[in-house]
């Protein structure tokens, strides 16, 4: 999936829409919050025993007769950690199209991350636990993903199967497409979170469906099935409960100051990075 | 409009079960989804069946309707009024052999025909039928009356017309009645018939001969010379033109190609010449050839003869020494050519004494001399009623009979006549007395001379070796096999098939099936004692073979002077007196563009239908 040529060109022209005070990761290119190496000059404290003498500041010394040590700003790398929902849901759509826009779209962020040297986490969010977490050199993989997972997002988060970073950058990527209470999914989400990012994947028709007559529907997840006539009523009261979810979640993420987006799986990933992902500073241009 | 097929009708019956199918089946193709709770359950539609619910007109419902329609309407086959009907063409083709004829041009009054014949197939169009018949005695059929114009050319490529002259007025009716009272009806021939011929209304007449010069073989007899033990060959030609022709007689053996008769004649128009030639024998068959210029037909040129079998008629003469019939018998027996004397119980006719009664052997021949014995006392004079009786006549003979052919009996004493109880079929009677007679009862073949030839001058006459002879002569030709071997077209052939030991009973006494093979085509005879076999109309070389080994031959060849006389060819076109009606007949042409169309309109249909019900399967892959 790192080799995909879409998601190649995605990184070479985007880069992570990261805070500028990240709250911790490891010795990076970001500057963090607290002292480290970098050549940004913090402020002098005194001396006192484990100082690195390197720091030392001589000239101090010489007016002050005291020992000075210079502090300088730390840099690390943020802690990316990417949620992946691989339940059946992402399977729906026209030749997988949207479990693919997802793996694209966890590949990128993970480059996106690895690029600034952070260590990103994909978190494979699957009952089976398969792969339960794919490391930056483990991008591959993800085009192994059967998307077979039967619980939900929220059922997974509440038995604690996958533990999440604390300080980290998360990214949640899912279709939400199941019964669940938004307030509790992303209050649960953005719990121990620096920044919390969460984007909803649909294909073109989930987003925008059409008359299509009588159907006999079969959810993938539940296998639940109910004989329906898709025509304009119908629908429009499919969409009025999408959109409901989709207000909720955002209202939701507001609160939790996280940042929501619902792109769609048909536009590309070069659409969705350009049109859905930058707007809200999730990408910026590189 | 109507059906070529009312029962394809049943196939409406799909509609309804169509229509059940999709009342009762789960209608609804499925469709996967993700998120089915924003969907809601209140719409949810309980499966046909369930309840009483109204048919919805989805697309896939209306093309399966419309695919049954249309391919039921495709197996009733519908015809509209006009479009079933065509055109119908008889077409009566002279088959003799004058029709073998070239013309000045090259081409054989056969190809003209043919020629002319498929001008008028193509008026007709695709939709036209013919029906072609060739005349003869027994008119047959030359082509398939459903044949399209290939087939039914590849059926007329193989058309010789060789038989002899016959009338055409059998064909003519046939034709008439095969045309209707709508179809065209069309003779081709090489002359047009004369005026009060009873040629149909409705026929047109188109004669494409033309008048030739022509010598032709007029008759060839190939016989046995006894005497000679040489087998002598007879040909007549004959000039049916009018002027002086040179011509060259060839005659070669068929197996080895050896010449062995050769001739050249001049002949006056109108003349003929006969053509004799002594041969050894052993030569099995003969070909033979004449060549001369200006020759119209080519099929009375050849002939080909199959050498005769001395058919002998072996006899017995059964008197005692002393008799005095012996040698008059002997005497006029002597002078019939191929008999050879037997034994009594070997020979093919026996001569013997009325005294005892002949025993049971269809194949023997008896001829009895004398008074049937009768008890009589021991000693002493006969009865008055049995005293034998001299006639003088006058005698009745039974006119006609072959063993009387030729015997008149003019001033012959008939003596020695016995009456006799016995119920006998005379052949020769005076008054109340048989004097010739067969016996009824024993056999067939047992006739009684009541005669007493020491009484009688008949020996002296002219009548007994006449007599004699028809006798012999009959019993030659109850021989088994053929009578001859060379035959013209439309004579009757007979082909006696032995009886009592003959070669038609088999080792287990089964009679074996007879068949008669030409060119390879073999046909069953009936197997009675004298098989009549059917008017030949091919010339050729003909076996007759049982349970598969040849039991004769024989040829048939085509001696026909009118037939060959080739003048009085003429062409001309004589016009139908009566025009038909519409010329058209009803008919149901096996190709119907109709029929095709609806079948793939139908076609259509169902892939129509099929990319319907296809496509909800595509959406669980394809996203709708």
């Amino acid at each position: 999936m790192k080799d995909d040529p879409q998601v190649q060109r995605a990184v070479s022209q985007y880069q992570l829409g990261l805070p500028r005070s990240p709250v911790a990761g490891r010795a990076g290119e970001l500057l963090g919050r607290g002292t480290g190496s970098s050549l940004e000059f913090l402020e002098h404290r005194e001396y006192a025993p484990g100082d690195d003498v390197r720091h030392l500041d001589w000239a101090a010394y010489a007016r002050s007769d005291a020992l000075m040590v210079r502090l300088y700003r730390e840099e690390i790398s943020p802690r990316l950690e990417i949620l992946l929902d691989a339940s059946r849901s992402m399977t729906s759509g026209p030749e997988g199209i949207k479990s693919r826009l997802a793996c694209q779209l966890a590949a990128m962020f993970g480059l996106l991350s690895g690029q600034t040297g952070g260590r990103p986490v994909i978190r494979v969010m699957d009952d089976s636990a398969k792969f339960p977490a794919l490391e930056l050199g483990e991008l591959q993989l993800l085009s192994k993903l059967d998307f077979a997972g039967r619980e939900t997002l929220p059922n997974l988060l509440a038995q604690r199967r996958f533990p999440l970073s604390r300080q980290s950058v998360r990214i949640v990527i899912s279709d939400f497409l199941f019964p669940c209470d938004p307030a509790g999914l992303i209050r649960r989400l953005a719990s121990d979170a620096s920044v919390l990012w969460v984007v909803q994947v649909l294909h073109g028709w989930e987003a925008d469906p059409r008359p299509m007559g009588g159907r006999r529907l079969i959810d993938v997840e539940t296998r639940s099935e109910l004989n329906l006539m898709l025509n304009p009523q119908t629908i429009e009261r499919y969409r009025q409960r999408l959109a409901a979810l989709q207000a909720e979640l955002m209202r939701q993420c507001r609160r939790a100051h996280a940042s929501f987006v619902t792109v769609t799986a048909d536009d590309g990933l070069d659409r969705i990075c350009r049109e859905s992902l930058c707007p809200p500073g999730i990408l910026r241009a590189g | 409009m109507w059906f070529a097929n009312p029962w394809g009708l049943l196939a409406f019956l799909s509609i309804p079960t169509i229509v059940g199918i999709h009342l009762f089946h789960r209608r609804f193709p499925p469709l996967h989804i993700a998120g089915g709770h924003l969907w809601g359950l209140t719409e949810e539609i309980q499966a046909a069946g369930r309840k009483q619910e109204r048919l919805p007109l989805t697309s896939t419902l209306l093309l399966e309707l419309l695919a049954a329609t249309v391919l039921s309407l495709a197996i009733a086959q519908p015809r509209w009024f006009e479009a079933g009907r065509a055109a119908h063409l008889v077409v009566l083709l002279d088959d003799s052999a004058s029709m073998s004829a070239t013309g000045t041009d090259g081409t054989t009054f056969r190809d003209r025909s043919l020629a002319k014949m498929t001008e008028r197939v193509w008026e007709l169009g695709s939709r036209g039928r013919v029906t072609v018949l060739r005349s003869g005695v027994r008119p047959t059929s030359l082509s398939d009356p459903n044949a399209d114009t290939a087939e039914m050319e590849q059926q007329l490529a193989g058309w010789k017309p060789l038989q002899p002259k016959h009338d055409f007025a059998d064909t003519w009716d046939l034709g008439a009645q095969l045309a209707g009272p709508d179809g065209d009806l069309i003779f081709l021939t090489d002359h047009l018939p004369a005026d009060d011929a009873p040629v149909p209304q409705r026929m047109e007449v188109v004669a494409v001969g033309q008048s030739r010069q022509n010598v032709a073989l007029a008759d060839a007899q190939w016989s046995f010379d006894p005497i000679a033990s040489a087998t002598l060959l007879t040909v007549r030609i004959v000039n049916l033109g009018t002027m002086q022709t040179a011509v060259t007689l060839t005659g070669r053996v068929a197996s080895s190609g050896q010449t062995v008769l050769r001739k050249k004649e001049t002949i006056e128009g109108g003349r003929s010449v006969a053509v004799t030639g002594q041969l050894p024998t052993g030569l099995e068959e003969l070909i033979i050839e004449i060549v001369s210029d200006g020759d119209g037909l080519q099929a009375d040129n050849i002939v080909q003869l199959i050498e005769p079998v001395e058919r002998v008629v072996t006899y017995a003469i059964d008197f005692p020494a002393e008799s005095r019939v012996t040698e008059p018998l002997q005497r006029a027996l002597n002078s019939i050519p191929s008999t050879q004397v037997a034994d009594v119980a070997a020979a093919d006719i026996v001569f013997t004494s009325a005294e005892s009664l002949p025993v049971n052997r269809p194949a023997q021949w008896w001829i009895g001399f004398g008074p049937i014995a009768a008890p009589r006392p021991t000693e002493g004079s006969p009865p008055e009623n049995e005293r034998p009786i001299d006639l003088v006549g006058p005698y009745v003979l039974r006119k006609g009979h072959p063993f009387l052919d030729g015997v008149t009996l003019e001033g012959v004493v008939w003596g020695g006549i016995i009456p006799s109880g016995r119920v006998t079929a005379p052949l020769i009677s005076a008054g109340t007395y048989n004097l010739f007679s067969q016996l009824a009862g024993s056999t067939e073949n047992a006739y009684l001379l009541n005669i007493d030839l020491t009484r009688s001058n008949l020996v002296d006459s002219p009548d007994w070796p006449i007599l004699l002879s028809n006798l012999i002569e009959q019993r030659r030709q109850a021989l088994p096999g053929l009578r001859r071997w060379n035959y013209r077209l439309g004579e009757t052939i007979q082909f006696a098939w032995g009886t009592e030991g003959g070669p038609n009973s088999s080792a287990d006494g089964n009679t074996a099936e007879l068949q008669l093979v030409h060119d390879g085509v073999s046909r069953s005879l009936p197997s009675t004692n004298v098989v009549e076999i059917p008017t030949l109309t091919k010339p050729g070389l003909y076996e007759i073979q049982a349970a598969g080994k040849r039991i004769d031959r024989f040829a048939v060849n085509l001696f026909d002077v009118e037939e060959s006389n080739l003048t009085g060819l003429d062409s001309g076109n004589r016009p139908p007196k009566m025009e038909t009606r519409t010329a058209t007949a009803l008919i149901d042409a096996r190709h119907d563009w109709q029929t095709a169309l609806l079948a793939a309109i139908a076609l259509g249909l169902i892939v129509a239908d099929w990319f319907v019900l296809r496509a909800p399967d595509r959406a669980t892959t394809a996203g709708h």
